[in-house]
């Protein structure tokens, strides 16, 4: 009897050290994930992105602003990609350019792999949300910008005239760094 | 008849000489203790604590630094774990098991906060793919069926996000389900596992057909491929819901070819249905045949007309409609003749209730257009209830023939 315990109590053991071993890959992915978007703060390239308008739109998640950037819809004459035109759910990457008169950044092509460039532009990987009527409609993650708790309508009216300043690190991470009102 | 009351009574039987001690023991052991129930209490109680998590995470709380929420996040999470762990070391598998999937589930509330503090809108699902990757190792660790359908769960709704939200299906998503939870269910067989596995491997192929506007019937290859494979499975008992949803895919397939397809000249339907026939008609063969062996070498040859409900009528110029009534019909006959032979309740049932099914098809479709619709429903229902009172007898009198058969038994 004695016996059987033992074994059940050392399988136990060894159970406990596999799911140690788990939690710690669970929090290192946490921890990593939010080091890789850090990264991007504190090594990125600044760039200035102008916002459009936009209609209110609410989700389950908390109060926050929906933005849209006129890098959002770039026209069809901007693709350089080989082959077909893209299509819903794409991945592509954008090549910006710093306008110099306006000072914000703004769309030179949009690629299928992503393409080389100098020092004063930068690449934004996307996902293609649909292709039509001479544009292509182009998500990058950074349409939306959490606020605190019933201060989101009064941003979102303005939200169509904003200048939103991004961090863009060499990997192609970019993150909101913030937001001019 | 409840364990309790047998157990305050049954000792009196005894000593009247009614029953032997022996037989008493036997009838005690026909009604075992039912754990279930309670077990199922610290599991719905995670379940509402998790939720509770996740929209208290969802709520944002902006008034506390983002590093000082994660650490929050990974302080709550380990905690879990570790609670889980030690009631589970307590002997209290169930609460332990309920405590580990909260762990689980204040993970999968990590990575939506990650993507909050840097106002990251996700266009793709590989972080929760590392969610659902981490529930299947815990479900192989804890070996607890709650992990197990709480990972399935993640697994599928990342794939309804994923083809809804960004149109895409991920492959990678899938086989890590389909090998992960697919050979855990393999060592540990087990019924509900098996039906609730089964039925989001389908809906995934029909998200995957969907997804990538592939002619629909493309959907019955992974389907049939599932069936084909249960063919090789030894075991009976817990496979069946791996066969029974494909075949159900199948017949409600072919019924709503039945009841919505009009035989016209300038009608597409069928042709948007339709997969490329040589292909089609190739990987279709070669799953039947494969299943064919598969059923020769474990004598279940029996079974084999369950492939009528393959047939491709779709490629038919004419005339699909009535091929597919009449393969409904002799489907739920064959069920039904099989449910009695094999001595199956379930197959009895389903049989019954695919049987109505079908008269009610046919009788849609060929009385609809010329009837009065009043004069429509008065009579369908009175077919319907006919048909039930005459199956439902036949029933009734089978299984009390079978019962008086076990009855008979320990007295020879």
């Amino acid at each position: 009897m004695t016996k059987t315990n033992n074994g059940s109590g050392l399988k136990k053991k060894r159970g406990a050290v596999w799911l140690m071993l788990i939690v710690a890959l669970q929090l290192l992915f946490l921890a990593g994930i939010a080091c890789f978007h850090y990264s991007a703060l504190w090594v990125g390239k600044e760039i200035t992105l102008q916002t459009v308008p936009v209609d209110p739109r609410d989700q389950l998640y908390g109060d926050y602003v929906q933005l849209n950037y006129e890098i959002n819809s770039p026209p069809s004459s901007a693709w350089k990609g080989a082959g077909r035109q893209p299509e819903r759910g794409d991945v592509v990457y954008v090549l910006l350019a710093e306008n110099v008169k306006e000072g914000d950044f703004e769309v030179v092509s949009v690629h299928d792999q992503k393409p080389s460039h100098s020092a004063g532009e930068v690449v934004l990987k996307g996902r293609v949300q649909y292709a039509d009527y001479g544009t292509i409609r182009i998500h990058y993650g950074l349409e939306q910008y959490f606020v605190e708790e019933n201060t989101g309508k009064a941003l979102e009216e303005r939200a169509g005239n904003l200048l939103v300043h991004v961090k863009v690190a060499p990997w192609g991470s970019a993150v909101i760094e913030r937001i001019e009102l | 008849m409840s364990r309790k009351w047998l157990q305050q009574e049954g000792p009196s039987w005894v000593r009247q000489n009614i029953i032997t001690p022996e037989q008493y023991q036997r009838i005690l052991a026909c009604y075992p203790e039912q754990k279930r129930a309670i077990g199922l209490i610290p599991i719905l109680g995670s379940i509402l604590v998790g939720l509770g998590i996740l929209s208290f995470v969802a709520a944002n709380w902006q008034q506390i630094p983002d590093i000082v929420r994660l650490i929050i996040i990974g302080i709550t999470m380990t905690g879990f774990y570790a609670a889980g762990e030690m009631f589970r070391r307590r002997n209290h598998e169930k609460l332990g098991a309920g405590l580990i999937g909260l762990g689980l589930l204040t993970f999968g509330a990590g990575i939506v906060l990650v993507g909050q503090m840097f106002h990251l809108q996700a266009y793709g699902v590989t972080s929760f793919i590392v969610w659902g990757t981490a529930g299947v190792l815990l479900t192989y660790l804890i070996k607890s069926r709650y992990l197990f359908l709480l990972s399935l769960l993640i697994f599928s709704g990342l794939q309804w996000y994923n083809t809804t939200e960004f149109n895409h299906f991920s492959f990678v998503a899938f086989v890590i389900m389909v090998v992960g939870l697919g050979y855990y269910w393999l060592k540990r067989p087990d019924t509900l596992l098996a039906w609730c596995l089964a039925a989001s491997f389908a809906v995934q192929s029909i998200l995957l057909v969907t997804v990538h506007e592939w002619p629909f019937s493309w959907f019955f290859i992974p389907v049939w491929l599932l069936y084909s494979a249960m063919d090789w499975a030894k075991e009976r008992k817990s496979v069946y819901p791996f066969q029974a949803i494909p075949l159900v895919a199948a017949f409600v397939h072919n019924l709503i070819i039945v009841l919505f397809y009009t035989d016209r000249a300038d009608s597409t339907f069928l042709q948007d249905l339709s997969a490329q026939p040589l292909w089609y008609g190739l990987a279709l063969a070669l799953l039947f045949a494969l299943s064919l062996a598969g059923k020769q070498r474990f004598n279940r040859l029996s079974s084999s007309p369950d492939w009528l409900l393959a047939l491709p009528f779709f490629y038919m110029p004419h005339g699909a409609d009535a091929a597919y009534l009449l393969v409904l019909f002799a489907f739920s006959l064959y069920l039904l003749w099989r449910g009695y032979a094999e001595e199956w309740a379930v197959k009895i049932n389903l049989g019954t209730l695919l049987f109505l099914t079908s008269t009610m098809a046919a009788y849609g479709k060929l009385a609809w257009d010329f009837m009065d619709k009043s004069v429509f429903f008065i009579l369908g229902g009175v077919i319907l209830l006919s048909l039930s009172w005459f199956l439902n007898r036949r029933k009734k009198q089978f299984l009390t023939e079978h019962r008086e058969e076990e009855e008979e038994k320990p007295h020879d």
